[in-house]
């Protein structure tokens, strides 16, 4: 019998033996390859359920409560892709106060990678993790090992937010009122009521053309609205009445386009103020909508109201009798907390002035749509922001 | 064997492409309570260049714009089936056959 050294030096021998290695190279390549793209579909859709799971979870977030996120992130990543969901008891990108929610996504194991967590008051952060093993078709040949694709989201829904106000009928001082057709079209400066020095500037000979209304019942309110939807006659929940105008009017884009940030608290005792801050220096560049009122009227903080016209819960209750669109030019801030001029960049900066001219407005949204308190749009008066940030 | 990995890679890239049009479509979707812009049936189409998508081969499960009572219960799914197709073909051989591609995105309406 010839030795395997004889028989490789045949030359038929090397052939076959350079085709065998080829064909294993080749067929490992092959597999290797079909492993990658399969382990590559699996990522990407672990990473679509993630997203469409956290979008959908921060949905619901904070006026709903952790539970229903979890319904609702669980329902999206199911539909999206099989991938499972588990809980995590920490939130990855935030630092978590209060209570934490440690529930389990429906249909989970008990085991690593999901929150709702909060850094505010209420949950307002959802973080989702999907994972779904990927047994390797070709390459458990060479070794056993099983793919794992991970995916994370972290959306971040900010709080509800005030919107302004700007007065009618009050003691506004020539052209800063706000009366008359067509919409102004020249920079006029409106100062704006800030609640500062424990709301004097809000009413009375002092009133100003512009007032800060907090949705959330700030402002000596006890009873937090829901989210823009109002208690009380005459016009119970009546926020979802300009649904319609929400809906069909470019206020809804520029709504939602305007950044703000959660409620805080400034100063002590009679100068404490509770205010929205809002970054006007990022709503230069396109129309503020600001809410049309009638600060002081109405009669009282708590019901009441006149003929069909929108009552607010919090300072000086306005009435609010339309919407129009802004064009901000240009801004002053002082401190919330001392009233002095601190700057837009402070410790408590709110805004005093605004300065620039209306684009848009509508006034006397009277109507009422029956039953639209159960409507979940009204909730989205409020701005909000959603933002995937893992 | 090279022919068959740039097939599988020309599919590859068409699956890529697809599947972030559909997931793009999704989430325009989602804010079908607004509906300004273009509908999510067109931004696929839009967002597909060279697959020769037609606003037809879109199934979005919405109207656009939706109703408003659709906010926060109910989803939008966005789905492409059946298309677009490639061909494999060998000069000498001829046609092997097609393959299909497909992709759906689901989304909260918000």
């Amino acid at each position: 019998m010839r030795s395997l050294w004889t028989r490789l030096k045949d030359p038929r021998a090397q052939v076959g033996a350079f085709m065998l290695a080829a064909i294993v190279g080749l067929f490992g390549i092959t597999g290797l390859g079909v492993d990658f793209g399969v382990g590559f579909n699996t990522e990407r859709r672990a990473q679509a359920a993630a997203d469409a799971a956290a979008r959908a979870g921060a949905e619901m977030l904070p006026d709903s409560s952790a539970t229903n996120a979890n319904t609702a992130a669980s329902t999206l990543a199911g539909m999206n892709y099989s991938a499972t969901l588990y809980n995590q008891t920490s939130c990855p990108s935030i630092t978590a106060q209060g209570t934490t929610f440690s529930g389990t996504l429906q249909g989970s194991p008990a085991s690593c990678f999901y929150s709702i967590c909060s850094n505010s008051s209420g949950f307002d952060t959802i973080s989702v993790v999907a994972q779904r093993d990927q047994p390797g078709i070709f390459s458990k040949m060479v070794f056993s090992g099983k793919k794992r694709a991970t995916a994370s989201a972290c959306p971040v829904r900010s709080h509800k937010s005030s919107p302004l106000v700007v007065g009618l009928g009050q003691a506004c001082g020539g052209s800063a009122c706000f009366h008359g057709n067509p919409p102004v079209s020249n920079d006029t400066t409106y100062q704006v009521c800030d609640s500062i020095n424990g709301g004097t500037q809000c009413g009375g000979g002092s009133a100003k053309n512009f007032m800060v209304v907090d949705l959330n019942a700030v402002g000596g309110s006890s009873s937090p609205t829901a989210d823009g939807c109002l208690p009380g006659p005459p016009v119970d929940s009546c926020w979802s009445s300009m649904e319609g105008l929400l809906t069909s009017q470019p206020l809804v884009s520029a709504f939602d386009k305007l950044p703000r940030v959660p409620t805080r608290i400034a100063g002590t005792g009679s100068k404490q103020v509770q205010y929205t801050k809002v970054n006007f220096a990022l709503a230069t560049s396109q129309p503020m909508p600001i809410a049309i009122g009638n600060p002081g009227g109405g009669g009282g903080c708590q019901g009441g109201g006149s003929g069909n016209t929108f009552k607010l819960q919090g300072a000086g209750c306005p009435q609010v009798v339309g919407f129009g669109l802004f064009q901000l030019v240009s801004f002053q801030c002082v401190d919330a907390a001392t009233g002095n001029n601190a700057g837009c960049s402070g410790s408590h900066p709110v805004v005093k002035s605004i300065t620039g001219h209306w684009v848009q407005r509508t006034e006397q949204v009277n109507s009422c749509l029956p039953g639209a308190a159960s409507d979940p749009a009204c909730r989205f008066f409020g701005t909000k922001t959603i933002a995937l940030v893992g | 064997m090279i022919w068959a990995l740039a097939q599988f890679g020309i599919l590859f890239a068409h699956w890529i492409i697809l599947t972030r049009a559909v997931s793009a479509g999704a989430r325009h979707a989602a804010v079908c309570r607004f509906g300004t812009g273009d509908s999510p049936a067109n931004v696929v189409v839009n967002d597909s260049p060279g697959l020769g998508l037609s606003t037809g081969q879109v199934n979005v499960s919405q109207a656009w714009p939706c109703s408003g009572a659709t906010s926060g219960v109910t989803q939008v799914t966005v789905s492409v089936s059946g298309a677009p197709c490639q061909s494999f073909n060998i000069w000498f051989v001829g046609s092997l056959g097609s393959i299909c591609l497909s992709a759906s995105s689901t989304e909260q309406v918000e």
